[in-house]
């Protein structure tokens, strides 16, 4: 997995989740800013694990709160 | 990052995370957007006031199972399985539900009961072997199913659905949690639903059916919450609390402390049991108004998460917090928690770990811990373990 599919795969499932259109979506907002709560956190986690077959805790959704530090994390995790 | 509570070594030992939060953010604003409150003059003053409810989790998983819904994921079952949880209510619900299970509850002459259940227990034991899985784990559960007129020999199944059960009072779930937790809600749900159908006799389940039959109080979905509130609370809680303590006070080199002086466990060395390490950690309150914790503000409906188990670690109320102290006194821990909703089954728990603990000294005197890296329970509201190797050289 590359840094720029996952990201734009968090980003399609922002844009699912909140009706914004993807290129609206800024991956240096907050995910709160960008209007997620705890509930479309555990459905998009959910599915970024199934896409790419990882395991992820729902803690570390908040502890990189945005679309691209989250992105970092996972390749940092899970491209070894 | 202060709140971690996920990190390998905060789940190995979440206190100097614990300690860390008192000393730098008392209240903390996590990540996730929750306050985070350590230490144990705010947690007290949050647990007493009434500018806070209890329900969290109950919630946030109604809100969960809604949102779920409408994706085609039917998570129904955990409703139906916590609706009635004392711990999840408020008044004026809360006091009549809380006083109805009390008055029928008027048997407490178990002392004999839970003896015989720990001598069964401990006849066959030879070391080495799991304290966790063959004492702490066992012996509660028994002792609620005896309580609660269920067969003994169900014990093991339930306390398989009672383990992830507990899940539902954790902080944080994945999809795989709550689909989890909703299978093991279902199968609890039917069994209880079965059972009291066939209107029980015996024990406290027959006691509440009989008295729910009188006074026409509870629905029935209510009568089964309420039985695997009892079922999970009598017994997650207090296998945590025999398994983690023991293994406290082996490792800590005071066991021969209390096997030289077992009054200790009549007295102040028991109420250190629960204070060093009890099995609750957080309990969940929400502010019903703009409020404060302190200094900081809390606005309204703000989750609160209060670290019972820090608040017994502040060395702010605990001199030497971090040390074993048998003879520490005063000892105003909130291990069962403080106010109104002060834990139920508070004689039970203590009853049964110091019978427990008594039982397992005289008969194992010279026990040692031989696991090396124990593998703890994902929770972080309720701690425990999942095993624990002893040796003994009787």
């Amino acid at each position: 997995m590359s840094y720029e599919e996952v990201l734009n795969f968090i980003k399609k499932e922002i844009a699912e989740e909140t009706k914004f259109p993807i290129e609206k979506i800024d991956g240096n907002t907050s995910f709160h800013g960008l209007g997620l709560d705890s509930l479309s956190a555990v459905l998009i986690l959910h599915n970024i694990e199934k896409e790419y077959g990882i395991e992820l805790n729902p803690i570390h959704f908040w502890d990189y709160p945005t679309p691209a530090s989250f992105t970092s994390f996972i390749i940092k995790e899970y491209s070894r | 990052m202060l709140w971690s509570p996920f990190d390998p070594s905060n789940i190995v030992d979440p206190y100097p995370m614990y300690e860390r939060l008192r000393r730098e953010d008392p209240v903390h604003r996590s990540q996730t957007g929750e306050f985070i409150v350590t230490r144990y003059s705010d947690v007290k003053t949050v647990l007493k006031s009434s500018d806070f409810r209890s329900g969290n989790r109950l919630e946030w998983l109604s809100r969960g199972i809604e949102y779920f819904k409408n994706r085609d994921e039917d998570l129904g079952n955990i409703y139906r399985a916590v609706n009635s949880f004392i711990l999840f209510m408020n008044p004026p619900d809360h006091v009549v539900i809380r006083n109805f299970v009390v008055r029928a509850w008027d048997d407490r002459e178990v002392e004999s009961m839970i003896a015989t259940v720990v001598d069964r227990q401990l006849k066959d034991l030879r070391g080495p072997f799991d304290l966790v899985r063959d004492f702490a784990q066992p012996v509660p559960a028994k002792v609620i199913c005896e309580i609660m007129g269920i067969p003994i020999d169900e014990f093991a199944h339930l306390r398989t659905l009672g383990v992830k059960m507990v899940r539902s009072l954790d902080l944080y779930h994945s999809l795989k949690d709550l689909l989890e937790l909703n299978s093991a809600s279902g199968e609890f749900v039917k069994y209880f639903e079965d059972f009291i159908r066939k209107k029980p006799g015996k024990g406290l389940l027959g006691k509440l059916v009989a008295a729910n039959e009188r006074e026409k109080l509870l629905r029935e979905e209510q009568m089964i919450s309420i039985a695997i509130f009892l079922f999970i609370a009598g017994e997650e809680t207090t296998a945590n609390s025999i398994g983690t303590g023991l293994h406290d006070f082996i490792s800590a080199g005071i066991y021969k402390q209390l096997r030289q002086d077992t009054n200790l466990l009549n007295t102040t060395g028991l109420e250190e049991f629960f204070r060093y390490n009890g099995p609750v950690h957080l309990v969940g309150r929400i502010s019903k108004t703009d409020t404060a914790i302190g200094n900081t503000s809390i606005p309204a409906n703000s989750p609160v998460t209060l670290v019972i188990a820090s608040a017994n670690r502040d060395e702010e109320q605990f001199s030497n917090a971090d040390q074993i102290d048998l003879y520490r006194s005063p000892n105003n821990h909130l291990a069962f928690g403080y106010g109104t909703h002060f834990c139920m089954g508070e004689w039970l728990g203590k009853l049964q770990t110091r019978i427990a603990v008594e039982k397992f000294i005289s008969k194992f005197p010279e026990a040692k811990v031989e696991t090396q890296n124990i593998d703890w329970l994902k929770n972080i509201a309720v701690r425990g373990m999942t095993s624990l190797i002893v040796n003994t050289s009787e």
